[in-house]
């Protein structure tokens, strides 16, 4: 996907709730990626470094927990875990299922002084 | 300190989409966002199209390029109010350049718009911009393998345009193994098979937009 344009997203949000909590620097930044979110997690921590410099977040370290994909099974109910793409549901072979975990992009946690 | 937040990285655009939605949702405009990979035939369609169904609906549209007007110019020939959106350089649409442009056509007489976005087959299915519906293009020379490798458009899509048939004889894919493979991808996508150049397959995709636009009106 678009690492550098979001790691500048990731940076503006984390600024901005520091100083929203009344804080000058920020230690670390943690987000959760899903593994089917299209983002390169290298990609993205190279660019969250060289755009950080000449912010509060200078010195920040940017933390990423993955998360594994989940679907459920339209036919059955089953949860299940998956890799990479899928278009059929691995217990019935329905193609009516719905991901419910791998897509996420979100900032959990800022740790900041 | 540790600062719990939960804040979605692309929340920014999805809340300029929000307000995209709520200003064609007061002009009743019912938005298409169109998508395909460069050369299956956006512009193609959208001429096709406009020019069948102009007298019964007032269209608009939105034109999203890297650079340059031939698009813009091409569709406004023939009479439709269109604005261009030059991205320099970036491959998709996103909804703050699309709330950008509002302003500069005329909502109110407008009941059907298009933005044809970035000619792109993997980034602006990321992008959500206000629209109504997705709708996407493949034309059968770019190979029926293709919503097995780039799926998030057919996911994404509640329309997929099978372009070009009139190619078939010349080509190794076929239309069968296209529209299973879109519908292995995405079960509930609408397919329509057509070539803008001979004009088969094009009335019911005109009649289907058609029907979705009077579907908006009556809610």
């Amino acid at each position: 996907m678009h690492e550098a344009s979001l790691a500048q997203s990731i940076i503006n949000i984390a600024v901005d709730e520091a100083k929203k909590a009344g804080c000058e620097k920020i230690k670390t930044v943690t987000i959760r990626v899903g593994t089917n979110a299209g983002v390169l997690k290298d990609a993205l921590v190279f660019a969250f470094d060289a755009l950080k410099e000449d912010t509060p977040a200078a010195n920040a370290l940017l933390q990423c927990i993955e998360v594994q994909p989940e679907g459920v099974c339209g036919e059955c109910g089953e949860v299940f875990r998956f890799k990479g793409y899928i278009f059929v549901s691995p217990c019935c072979n329905s193609p009516e299922f719905r991901i419910t975990r791998g897509r996420e992009l979100e900032i959990v946690e800022i740790e900041a002084e | 300190m540790k600062i719990r937040v939960v804040n979605r990285i692309l929340e920014a655009n999805e809340r300029i989409a929000e307000q995209n939605r709520e200003v064609f949702q007061r002009h009743g405009n019912f938005v298409v966002n169109l998508m395909s990979a460069p050369g299956a035939g956006k512009t193609t369609l959208l001429l096709r199209t406009i020019e069948m169904l102009k007298e019964r609906v007032p269209v608009g549209v939105i034109e999203g390029d890297i650079t340059g007007t031939t698009d813009a110019e091409r569709i406004g020939a023939l009479g439709v109010p269109v604005v261009q959106i030059n991205t320099d350089g970036a491959c998709h649409l996103d909804a703050n350049m699309i709330n950008s442009v509002l302003s500069e056509l005329p909502l109110s007489e407008i009941r059907l718009l298009f933005i044809e976005n970035v000619g792109n087959l993997v980034c602006p299915a990321e992008f959500h911009v206000g629209e109504d519906m997705k709708a996407m293009i493949l034309s059968v020379a770019e190979g029926d393998d293709k919503p097995l490798k780039y799926p998030l458009m057919f996911q994404e899509s509640e329309v997929l345009v099978i372009n070009k048939i009139d190619l078939l004889p010349h080509l190794d894919s076929d239309l069968d193994s296209i529209r299973s493979n879109a519908l292995r991808v995405n079960p509930s996508l609408r397919v329509f098979a057509v070539s803008c150049k001979t004009g088969e397959g094009l009335t019911d995709w005109v009649e289907y937009l058609l029907k979705r636009v009077e579907d908006r009106k009556s809610n």
